[in-house]
């Protein structure tokens, strides 16, 4: 990477990429931009960028489409940026490989913070950190051991699985179906009550104020995130 | 029958008729007298007695009995000439004359009521079935009262007739008293459709030539249903056409909210990331800065109530479904706090949200944007801190949401949740409630102001149909 970080964003409306283009650019990157899905992959493919923003509403295609796509060859960050009322399209987004969503209306600002972060993420791939600390825990996933404060935190094998399984990916949206196939097997991949109440046994254990999670995020309708 | 016998009384052509035809046989037997035995005539004052009872009533033929036992002794029993009987056995033949005489008559005459009842019935049926037929059908959909009216009086044979619905203004004291018996001066019939009374129906003296029908109350009353049934079915219909109406308008409503806020919504993202750009470029002067700020924060505040405009629009046409899933009572409240986190400005919140509350079948997504509406609503209407609790009550989870403002104006409490209803706070205004009530019934769920608010805040209830959460397969 030299220089600034190229940012691609697709969307349709040559308005909302001109004000797009033009906060990007104010905040230090170099901006690409693609109208529809096919001109999307062709930019994408001539010119790599770093980070891709992806309306979820193309004309000529759907964003999860094209996450499908740009994941056959490339594990460039994708945040999606979708309506109110597309969770399935989001979901099938995520599902797709895209590495965070967000919800119009959104502050730029917002969509700023989750481009860097998803960048950030990209540049320490997943599942190579042997220790994962957030607050005062300590997931070691070497010693599948979880401290709180210096103390050894006792969890059942799911509790623990569903938080290895978060703490592998930090700072990603894992869809319920991610982590119910990845923690409970295929069979479980609609059971989300048991998502329910073993983030709910998690919190208890390790958040400092269960009832306002500061790490262990409700992705509402989406999934779960750890924030570390 | 009275009335049959009344009218009988006022006509004197069966009197004259019998009269008549007793001269008539008399001087018939008069002629025959030489070749016959004229005692064996006598049936033929029996046919003549008969023949008047039958057709004019008991009274003339008992006349006509009575003149013929007469004219028979007088002009053929003898001696003939005078009013003097003889023999013995010319007064037993007079007797079974007599009495001969009157039996007919009696049974005459109530041949002829029978025949005239019965052509009553079918009289009154026919004018029965042609009143519903010009009331049902003849009388147009927006019959107004009056025209009904005339067709009753039609059918009754009476001047005029006038329906006077309960409640009106036209009925009550200022009118003359009137009858429920019928009069010569008419009289009043009930109107009841449906077990319901709508009124009266007044029906007036008889017409010119005209013979009266209510001379039964039966068929007046018969009538009278008809006529209730016309009222109502006006009132029916213009009810239906009513609703009708409504429910276009709704339609068209609905369609021009969708058109406009879905055509609204992109201009503004436009002009929203436009004026984001230019915040986060930054280095502006502090009179730009804040210029900046009004223009990002009212452009969100009108993205906001077009979304929930669109959202209200696709809600009342069926187009929102909810998506059903177990949530968690604590995760829906967290989830709500981080969403309207950047809507209510720092306000104190606080929070009772067990992690160990039941889980409930709900739309996680919707259940977090009423919140968040109810959130937004408490700190803009209401007045921090604000408390949102979750709980169970009753044996549904509730997450209560109240605030510590004046509370809401008891004269619109019962209209908050309808959109731009002025909650009678600081501009108390708009589609927040009304959406959220919609949101919470889309899922099954209730939303509710909870009673005795007052001095206390303003306190709004989510409330969850109980529902049984399927056994975890536990691990140690």
């Amino acid at each position: 990477m030299t220089g600034a970080a190229r940012i691609l964003v697709v969307d349709d409306e040559p308005q909302v990429l001109r004000g797009l283009s033009a906060a990007l650019a104010a905040a230090g990157y170099e901006v690409a931009t693609a109208g529809t899905a096919a001109s999307a992959i062709e930019a994408a493919a001539l010119l790599p960028p770093d980070a891709v923003v992806l309306d979820l509403v193309l004309p000529d295609g759907t964003g999860v489409e094209v996450c499908r796509r740009l994941r056959e060859w490339t594990q460039v960050p994708i945040v999606v940026v979708s309506a109110v009322d597309e969770e399935t399209e989001k979901i099938a987004a995520l599902d797709a490989g895209a590495d965070d969503y967000i919800t119009k209306p959104y502050a730029v600002g917002e969509l700023l913070a989750r481009v860097r972060a998803a960048m950030r993420r990209a540049v320490a791939p997943a599942g190579e950190e042997p220790e994962v600390a957030f607050g005062e825990v300590t997931v070691d996933l070497a010693l599948r051991e979880v401290r709180r404060g210096g103390e050894t935190v006792h969890l059942t094998p799911h509790e623990y699985g569903l938080l290895a399984e978060l703490a592998r990916h930090p700072g990603r949206v894992l869809t319920h179906r991610a982590l119910l196939v990845a923690v409970w097997g295929p069979g479980y991949s609609t059971e989300t009550h048991y998502l329910r109440v073993y983030m709910g046994n998690l919190r208890r254990k390790l958040e400092a104020d269960p009832s306002r999670p500061a790490h262990l995020i409700t992705e509402t309708g989406v999934g779960y995130r750890l924030r570390v | 029958m009275e009335t049959l016998a009344a009218l009988n009384r006022a006509r004197p052509a069966g009197y004259v008729a019998g009269l008549a035809g007793v001269a008539i046989v008399t001087g018939l037997v008069e002629l025959v007298s030489g070749q016959v035995n004229v005692l064996s005539m006598a049936v033929c004052f029996q046919l003549l007695v008969l023949l008047v009872s039958g057709a004019y009533g008991l009274r003339p033929g008992l006349a006509t009995a009575l003149g013929s036992a007469a004219a028979f002794n007088f002009f053929f029993v003898p001696p003939v000439h005078t009013l003097t009987i003889a023999d013995a056995r010319d007064w037993i033949s007079l007797a079974v004359f007599a009495a001969t005489a009157v039996i007919t008559g009696y049974l005459a005459e109530g041949f002829r009521r029978q025949r005239r009842e019965s052509e009553e019935r079918r009289r009154d049926a026919e004018l029965l079935a042609r009143m519903a037929q010009a009331v049902l059908g003849g009388v147009g959909t927006e019959a107004s009262d009056d025209e009904v009216a005339r067709v009753a009086a039609r059918a009754l044979g009476v001047e005029r007739c006038a329906i006077l619905r309960q409640g009106s203004g036209a009925g009550g004291a200022a009118r003359a008293p009137t009858s429920l018996v019928p009069s010569a001066a008419g009289f009043t019939v009930p109107l009841v459709a449906g077990g319901r009374a709508l009124g009266l129906l007044e029906v007036g003296p008889a017409a010119d030539g005209e013979e009266p029908r209510w001379a039964t109350p039966g068929f007046a009353t018969a009538v009278a249903g008809l006529v209730a049934v016309a009222v109502e079915r006006g009132g029916l219909i213009a009810a239906a056409l009513e609703a009708e109406a409504l429910r276009r308008s709704d339609g068209l409503k609905t369609a021009l909210l969708h058109g406009v806020s879905h055509e609204f919504r992109t201009p503004l993202t436009a002009i929203r990331t436009a004026a984001d750009a230019l915040s986060v470029r930054g280095g502006h002067a502090p009179g730009e800065a804040a210029l900046l700020e009004v223009m990002t924060d009212e452009t969100a505040r009108l993205d906001r109530l077009v979304a929930n405009l669109l959202d209200l629009s696709r809600l009342e046409a069926g187009a929102l479904v909810a998506r059903m899933d177990w949530c968690a009572p604590a995760e829906i409240v967290a989830g709500a706090l981080d969403a309207a986190a950047p809507l209510v400005g720092g306000a104190t919140i606080t929070t009772s949200a067990p992690s160990s509350l039941p889980l409930v079948r709900a739309d996680p997504v919707l259940c977090e944007r009423i919140l968040v509406n109810l959130l937004h609503n408490a700190v803009r209407h209401g007045a921090p801190p604000v408390h949102v609790e979750a709980d169970v009550v009753g044996g549904r989870v509730a997450i209560s949401v109240a605030d510590s403002g004046p509370g809401l104006d008891p004269a619109v409490a019962g209209r908050a949740f309808d959109p731009f209803v002025s909650g009678g706070r600081a501009g108390g205004t708009g589609v927040g409630l009304a959406l959220a009530r919609g949101l919470a019934e889309a899922q099954g769920a209730t939303l509710e102001v909870a009673a005795g608010g007052g001095a206390r805040g303003a306190r709004f209830v989510l409330s969850f149909a109980p529902a049984a959460v399927p056994a975890l397969v536990e691990d140690s």
